[in-house]
C-alpha cells in the first residue's frame, strides 16, 4: 500500500469520492439512461394513444403502486442508515440491511399480487400498447429488484463477517438506491399521469 | 427511531414520502385541471425526488464533483426530455 | 500465440459488424419490416426483393465466420485472468460459438423463403417470422457472453488487470440492455415488437456499442500481453547473461 493510496478503513467517517468504485458508476448511469429511454416510450404512448392509456391505467391499482413506492423509499432509508452506522452512526448495520431486505421482499410480493390481479382481469402483455409497456417496464424493474435483493444479502453477510468490504457495502447500497430511484419515476408515469 | 429521522437520510425520507403522497393525490383526484400541466408537475416532482435520492442516499453531495455534475445533467435531461415530449407531441 | 496473430484476429469484430449490416442493408431491412405484416405482404416483399434478400441472407451467414474468431480471441484473454482454472473462459467461448447459430439459422430461413418466392404465402411468412424472431429475439447467447466477461473482469485478482474494472460493469449492463429482446414473441406491434423501440432499436444500438467496447478491451489486453511477454523475455535474457 503506497503513501498515495487512502487506506481502506471500513470505519472511516467520510463518504467516498466514488461510492463503491468508479466503474460501478458507468453501470448506474447506463442503467439510468436505459430506463430514461423506456420512460420516454411511456410518455409517447400516452400522447399517441390517450384513449387506450387512460382506461388501461385506471385498471391498475394506484394504491398498491403507492405502497410499493413507500416500501422502496423505506428500504433505501434503512440501507442508508446502515451505511451510516458502519461509519460510527447509531443503530446496528446488519439489522438495517435486514430491514432493507424485508422491504424489497415485500415489494416483490406486492408486485406479484398486482400482476396476478391484472392477469385475472384479462389484462395481459398483449392486450394493448399500454399493458405491453407496463409489463415490460415493471418486469425489467423487478429483475433489478431481485438482483438487488441478492446484493443486499451479500452486504448483510459481509458486515457480519470480520472482513468488512467497504466497496461492496457502499457500492451495493448505491445499486439499491438506483432501484428505488427508477421506481420513483416509473410510479407517477405509469400509475398517476392523467391522459386526456 | 426519532434519532434516525433526524439524520440527513431521515429528513430526506420524510420529504420523499411527503412528495409521494402529494403526487398520489394529484394523480388520483386530478388536483389540476389542465392534464398536461398535471403531468408536467408529476414529472418535475419525480425528478426532484430522484435528485434527492442521489444527493442524500447515494451521498453524491459528498462525492467527486464530476459524479455530482453527471447526475445533475442526467436529472436536467430527464426532466426536460419527458416534459418536452408532453408538450411537443 | 504472438501478438501479431491476435492483432489480426481483432479485426474480426469490425468485419462482423460490416458484413452483418451489409447483409441487412442488402435485404432492405433497416428499419426492419413490421412485425404485423400479413402473409401476402410478406410474400410480396420476398417477390419484389428476391435477389437483395438472397444476398442479404448470404452475407448475414458469412458474418458468422467472424463471430467464431471474435469469441475465441476474448476467451484467449479471459484465460489470462483465470489461468489454469478457467470457468468464465469456457462460458464465454461456448456462448459465443452458439451465437453463430443465432445468425446462421435465420439467414437460412430467409434463404429458404427467398428460394421459391412463388410458393404459398403462408409458408413464406412462417419462414420469415422464424428468421426474424430468432435473429432479434434469441439474445441468450449474447447475454451469457456478457455476463461471463463481466464476472471474469470483476474477479480479476491480478495487480495489473487484464481489463479495466469499468468494462466489467459495462458488460453486465449490456446484458441488461439485451434483456427485453426475447419478449418480442408476445407482440406484433408497439415498443416491444421485433421492430419496436425497446426490443430492436435500443438493443441494436447497444449491440454496435458492445462491439466497440470489446474492440477497445481486446486491443488494450493484446498490447499489455505483448508488453508482459517482452518483459519476461528480457528478464530471461538477463538471467542467462548473469549465468555466463
Amino acid at each position: 500500500m503506497t503513501l498515495t493510496q487512502t487506506p481502506r478503513d471500513a470505519r472511516s467517517n467520510r463518504p467516498a469520492a466514488f461510492p463503491g468504485e468508479p466503474g460501478l458508476w458507468f453501470f448506474l448511469f447506463a442503467d439510468m439512461t436505459l430506463f430514461a429511454c423506456l420512460f420516454g416510450v411511456v410518455v409517447y404512448i400516452r400522447d399517441d394513444q390517450p384513449e387506450v392509456f387512460a382506461p388501461s391505467q385506471a385498471a391498475l391499482s394506484q394504491t398498491l403502486g403507492l405502497v410499493n413506492t413507500l416500501l422502496l423509499l423505506t428500504g433505501s432509508l434503512l440501507v442508508a442508515l446502515g451505511v451510516n452506522a458502519l461509519r460510527g452512526g447509531p443503530g446496528r448495520v446488519d439489522r438495517m440491511f435486514a430491514g432493507g431486505i424485508a422491504c424489497g421482499a415485500a415489494f416483490l410480493g406486492v408486485k406479484v399480487l398486482e400482476w396476478g390481479h391484472a392477469i385475472a382481469d384479462g389484462h395481459t402483455a398483449s392486450t394493448n400498447d399500454f399493458f405491453s409497456a407496463y409489463y415490460m417496464l415493471t418486469g425489467i424493474h423487478l429483475a433489478h429488484v431481485t438482483i438487488g435483493l441478492g446484493v443486499l444479502i451479500a452486504m448483510y453477510r459481509n458486515v457480519r463477517s470480520p472482513n468488512v468490504r467497504r466497496n461492496l457495502v457502499e457500492g451495493g447500497a448505491c445499486y439499491w438506491h438506483l432501484v428505488d430511484l427508477l421506481w420513483v419515476v416509473l410510479f407517477p408515469l405509469v400509475y398517476l399521469m392523467p391522459a386526456g | 427511531m426519532t434519532t434516525a429521522l433526524r439524520t440527513p437520510a431521515g429528513i430526506s425520507w420524510l420529504v420523499l414520502v411527503g412528495l409521494s403522497l402529494l403526487s398520489y393525490w394529484v394523480g388520483t383526484d386530478h388536483g389540476l385541471d389542465n392534464k398536461d400541466a398535471a403531468c408536467a408537475a408529476l414529472i418535475a416532482v419525480a425528478v426532484g425526488k430522484v435528485y434527492l435520492i442521489g444527493a442524500e442516499f447515494m451521498e453524491l453531495r459528498h462525492a467527486d464533483v464530476r459524479l455530482r455534475r453527471g447526475f445533475q445533467v442526467y436529472c436536467a435531461i430527464l426532466a426536460t426530455g419527458l416534459i418536452g415530449m408532453l408538450f411537443v407531441l | 500465440m504472438t501478438a501479431g496473430i491476435q492483432r489480426a484476429c481483432l479485426w474480426s469484430g469490425p468485419l462482423f459488424v460490416a458484413v452483418f449490416f451489409g447483409g441487412i442493408l442488402a435485404a432492405g431491412w433497416l428499419p426492419p419490416p413490421a412485425a404485423d405484416m400479413s402473409a401476402d405482404e410478406i410474400a410480396q416483399m420476398y417477390r419484389s426483393h428476391v435477389d437483395g434478400i438472397r444476398t442479404g441472407a448470404l452475407l448475414i451467414a458469412m458474418a458468422g465466420f467472424f463471430q467464431g474468431v471474435w469469441a475465441a480471441l476474448m476467451s484467449r484473454q479471459l484465460k489470462r485472468i483465470e489461468g489454469d482454472r478457467p470457468l468464465f473462459t469456457y462460458m464465454q467461448l461456448g456462448a459465443g460459438c452458439v451465437g453463430i447459430l443465432v445468425v446462421v439459422f435465420p439467414s437460412f430461413a430467409f434463404a429458404a423463403a427467398a428460394y421459391d418466392p412463388g410458393r404459398d404465402p403462408e409458408i413464406t411468412a412462417a419462414l420469415h417470422q422464424f428468421g426474424f424472431l430468432c435473429l432479434v429475439g434469441m439474445g441468450f447467447p449474447a447475454i451469457l457472453q456478457c455476463v461471463a466477461v463481466g464476472m471474469a473482469v470483476l474477479s480479476d485478482p491480478r495487480e495489473n488487470k487484464v481489463f479495466p474494472r469499468w468494462t466489467g460493469y459495462a458488460n453486465l449492463w449490456v446484458a441488461f440492455a439485451f434483456g427485453p429482446g426475447p419478449f418480442i414473441l408476445y407482440f406484433h406491434t408497439g415498443a416491444v415488437a421485433w421492430n419496436g423501440f425497446a426490443t430492436f432499436w435500443i438493443p441494436a444500438n447497444v449491440f454496435g456499442a458492445w462491439f466497440g467496447l470489446w474492440f477497445y478491451m481486446l486491443r488494450r489486453a493484446i498490447e499489455s500481453e505483448a508488453a508482459e511477454d517482452a518483459m519476461a523475455e528480457l528478464s530471461d535474457v538477463e538471467l542467462q547473461v548473469r549465468r555466463g
